[in-house]
């Protein structure tokens, strides 16, 4: 090692071992994985295993709401203010998106759920320095709290404006604090959170199916925007399971993604409006 | 660390080879591992009513370590089959708001004065029942008037009940939105029933005149479903949704077809399309012959309408009336469905329906067998305002909010106020006693509940969670008060009240294995037979004849310097006036806007006609009656002349999230009310 630092001969050495090792690991990239996939991304999944996802269908959507408020109780979410309602700031992981086109008297609407949506080749994961954002085996992109450093890179990257961070430290009033889902935990000041699919409920019930010594079950797990769902227009689903509705309505012709043409492959698959 | 020259190199070549190592190895060490979920508490489901709207759904509350810690709807009940509406998915929030009522509050300063002094339990009902005994044996004007939510029957309303027939007669009252029981009164004078069971999705065309059902149908789980089964049924065709109203609401997006209408004319457009269907011969004649009264006589009523003068004062171009003529002559079954309007509105809307042979077995609307939808001794406003009571009891609803205008005079005007409320509310300020009561997870229920379809749905089921504080069960101090006043035959305590009438409803059973879930029964499934229950036995177009002869319904538009027109609409996270109080319900407020937290003022641009008033910017709404503060939404959609203002903000008090936010537009006038506009 010695002359590696002291002579001239061993400096150039060491530079060209360094620049080779360099080298055979791009081709290493090159051959070990798949295109499009830059790291932390996809890998493919072995067989029987899930995959989750779910399929809204907007001709039964009636954009009431009661999925973005079960949402907010099971997640224990920040209250909200005006203040921060007038920023822009308030944090919900599954809002209804509102657009109009046209005008008076034959304008169009359309109100769209909009979850994470919770892509096979996420965008925010990629540009994450410590690998607070990941996918997990199952599908699920998730996201680390205790190792967020706050840099939004992630929340820029997100195309479909799914992930939100914490400006300030949420106010809880002691009385309501009795309320809190013990399974998720409350976000810290600096961190960027987003949905994670109710994954505590996957957890759980994981947890049930091994206490009762079964295989985890269609149906065991739902997250709660599709439980609460009254016009039943939100399914979740293994979409590896062909018998789930999830897969099936996922390959119905009304299906489309959003922003498809991203190459994201988002696992939340919207059913069109319309006959 | 120094930075020297092998320093340098030694950090460089381990970087080197860390960036160098191969992505299997990388993804391994910095993977994040998803840990175990942390240990819980005690985990349990309790299973009760939600209790929120008189909708009746069924909830399972997910309890750790005694704390209610999630919601969600029971998948096999027979009103919303595990779907809540956002409202049911907030109740959380009530149960644990910071700002509920703990003890008993009797006043000190003056009326809505906001000093208010602490007094016990005991202090408050022996306060009361004096109040009531003085006011009985004192003057010849009513004692007491109960005020309470129009609602099916239930155990607090019984109670409540009780007291009023231990006192007089004719002093107990339901207090609804405005205008909110026309459609009763509308069916009971043509079918002389108030219970009309409504099979929305058996129609392959729904016509709704100025209701935005999706936000605002009384039992918002039930409008959520129906929709769905009209769109994407599980074995019928796709239903065309028809809907006429002044504002491009979250129903009209969602239609196939909206037809913007001159805010309060709705009915004025239904009478036309009875024309014409009458005209063209295209309604049900062996209905209208076999089964109808006063036919000819409505018929000739109509010949006052022209379709050129309906078209300019409703506004909606005549090319459009005749084609929703079509439309309803040729999509079979089609159903008119309306809601808070005026009467006239509501029988028009009807009679439309009886044209189209809608009424009766299979049809969309039906007679129904059980019990009253709604009870009470009639409309607190009018007959109230005339001759105000001694005492005013009021449960758990706030007229001062909902219909200032009546109230307030009423209120003024009453000697003793005594509010049952669990929050500070705009009727409880304005009290002289406030009495704090149980949210609907922290008492018993034991209510019948009429679903959409018309069954009728028994209900029982315990508390959810114990109360957080010492409050009451809204039926434990009623019957408090009529044990004080009467004394004897009244049951020493409430829990035993309640199981009096579970045994006599064979409903014990239900209520104590509740843990298992079933906490209903249906007690009748939807009537056949029979439609109509008016003397003559036919459904009567006499009593919509009478009114039109009455009424000059062709109102030119006025203008004296208020040229715009106010309509107003219920959000459905603010169903019934209620909502503004839960900080996650304020956040979906306004869907299409994605407007919250405020009162916003939807407009087309034009009819702003402010110049230079930009999207954003506050106003001021004026009326005769006075103005109050709004934001301007400037919106390409909306129906030019119209402004749009949501009800359910604008409190006085009502917890932290409610207070002093937005503005109340009940106080400045009702739907149709001309306004004008001007910067703030």
């Amino acid at each position: 090692m010695e002359s590696l630092t002291t002579s001239r001969n061993g400096f150039l050495r060491g530079l060209l071992g360094t620049l080779g090792v360099f080298l055979l690991s791009g081709i290493g990239k090159a051959w070990g994985t798949a295109p499009g996939d830059a790291g932390h991304g996809k890998r493919p999944l072995k067989p029987g295993e899930h995959r989750w996802g779910m399929v809204i269908d907007l001709d039964k959507c009636t954009g009431c709401g009661s999925c973005v408020v079960a949402c907010s109780t099971e997640n224990n979410l920040a209250l909200g203010n005006p203040q921060e309602a007038a920023m822009g700031r308030i944090i919900r992981w599954l809002k209804i998106l509102p657009s109009q086109e046209g005008e008076f008297p034959a304008p169009k609407q359309r109100l769209l759920p909009m979850p994470c949506q919770q892509c096979d080749t996420p965008p925010c994961t990629k540009v994450c320095p410590v690998y607070a954002t990941f996918r997990n085996e199952e599908g699920i992109v998730g996201q680390v709290y205790s190792r967020c450093i706050g840099c939004r890179y992630c929340l820029n990257a997100c195309p479909y404006t799914c992930k939100d961070f914490n400006w300030k430290a949420p106010v809880w009033p002691k009385e309501m604090q009795a309320s809190f889902n013990p399974d998720v935990s409350i976000r810290p000041k600096g961190v960027v959170e987003k949905c994670l699919f109710c994954h505590h409920r996957l957890q759980r019930a994981k947890e049930e199916a091994v206490a009762e010594g079964r295989p985890l079950r269609e149906n065991d797990y739902q997250p709660a925007c599709a439980e609460i769902c009254p016009a039943k227009a939100i399914v979740f689903g293994d979409l590896n399971n062909n018998d789930s509705d999830a897969a099936n309505l996922s390959k119905d012709p009304r299906a489309f993604h959003l922003l498809e043409e991203l190459g994201a492959e988002p696992k939340v698959t919207y059913l069109k409006e319309g006959a | 660390m120094e930075i020297s020259r092998r320093n340098f190199f030694k950090f460089g070549i381990f970087s080197g080879l860390t960036s160098a190592l191969p992505v299997w190895a990388k993804k391994a060490v910095l993977t994040p591992k998803e840990d175990a979920p942390p240990p819980m508490g005690e985990e349990g489901f309790a299973y009760t009513i939600c209790g929120l709207c008189p909708a009746g759904c069924g909830i399972r509350v997910r309890k750790v370590d005694g704390h209610a810690v999630g919601i969600s709807g029971i998948p096999d009940h027979p009103i919303n089959q595990g779907g809540l509406c956002p409202k049911g998915a907030a109740s959380l929030q009530e149960l644990y708001h910071p700002d509920r009522l703990r003890t008993p509050l009797l006043r000190r300063g003056p009326r809505g004065s906001g000093e208010w002094k602490e007094i016990s339990w005991d202090e408050a009902l022996r306060a009361l029942s004096e109040k009531i005994t003085r006011a009985k044996s004192g003057s010849k004007i009513k004692p007491l008037a109960a005020l309470t939510r129009a609602r099916a029957w239930d155990i607090q309303g019984e109670a409540l009940r009780g007291l009023a027939d231990s006192i007089g007669k004719d002093n107990f009252f339901a207090l609804g939105f405005p205008k909110s029981e026309f459609p009763s009164d509308a069916y009971e004078r043509m079918h002389g029933s108030r219970r009309v069971a409504f099979h929305m999705s058996r129609a392959k065309l729904l016509v709704s005149f100025g209701f935005d059902w999706l936000q605002s149908y009384p039992s918002p789980v039930e409008a959520q479903m129906a929709f769905a089964q009209l769109r994407r049924g599980p074995s019928r065709d796709r239903a065309e949704i028809v809907q006429i109203e002044p504002r491009f609401s979250v129903t009209a997006g969602k239609a196939d077809q909206w037809v913007p209408v001159r805010p309060g004319t709705e009915g004025l457009l239904a009478l036309i399309l009875a024309k014409q269907l009458i005209a063209n011969e295209t309604y049900d004649k062996a209905f209208i012959h076999a089964q109808s009264r006063g036919f000819e006589a409505f018929k000739k009523s109509l010949d006052a309408l022209s379709l050129d003068d309906v078209s300019k004062t409703t506004e909606v171009p005549e090319k459009e009336i005749r084609l929703l003529a079509v439309k309803l002559s040729s999509l079979k079954p089609a159903a008119a469905i309306t809601n808070r309007g005026p009467l006239l509105t509501q029988m028009a809307v009807h009679a439309l329906n009886a044209l189209l042979g809608n009424i009766g077995t299979g049809g969309v609307f039906s007679g129904m067998e059980g019990r009253e939808g709604f009870w009470a001794d009639g409309l607190a406003d009018q007959s109230l305002q005339a001759r105000p009571p001694e005492l005013l009891l009021v449960d758990r609803v706030d007229p001062l909010f909902l219909s200032p205008s009546g109230w307030k005079e009423i209120v003024a005007k009453t000697p003793f106020v005594a509010t049952v409320s669990s929050f500070l509310n705009e009727t409880a300020l304005s009290s002289d006693l406030v009495l704090p009561c149980h949210t609907p997870l922290e008492r018993g229920h034991c209510s019948f509940h009429v679903s959409a379809n018309g069954s009728a749905v028994l209900g029982a089921a315990p508390e959810a969670v114990a109360p957080l504080y010492a409050t009451k069960d809204p039926g434990d101090i009623f019957l408090a008060l009529t044990r004080a006043l009467a004394g004897t035959r009244v049951p020493a305590d409430f829990d035993s009240y309640v199981m009096g009438h579970m045994k006599k409803l064979r409903a014990e059973k239900m209520f104590h294995e509740s843990s298992g879930g079933k906490i209903w029964r249906e007690m009748s499934a939807a009537a056949s037979g029979k439609p109509h229950a008016t003397r003559s036995g036919k459904f009567e177009f006499d009593a919509l004849t009478d009114i039109l002869k009455l009424q000059d319904v062709k109102k030119a538009r006025e203008d004296g310097g208020f040229p715009l027109h106010l309509h107003l609409y219920a959000p459905l996270a603010f169903s019934f006036g209620e909502g503004a109080h839960l900080p996650y319900l304020q956040s979906v407020a306004g869907p299409q806007t994605q407007e919250a937290w405020e009162t916003w003022a939807e407009m087309h641009p034009e009819t702003a006609s402010l110049p230079g008033l930009s999207d954003g910017e506050a106003i001021w709404v004026e009326s005769r009656r006075g103005k109050i503060k709004a934001r301007a939404r400037l919106s390409r959609a909306a129906m030019p002349g119209v402004v749009s203002l949501p009800v359910g903000l604008g409190h006085a008090g009502y917890g932290r999230w409610a207070k002093g936010l937005g503005s109340n537009p009940l106080e400045i006038g009702e739907e149709g009310t001309e306004v004008k506009l001007w910067k703030a």
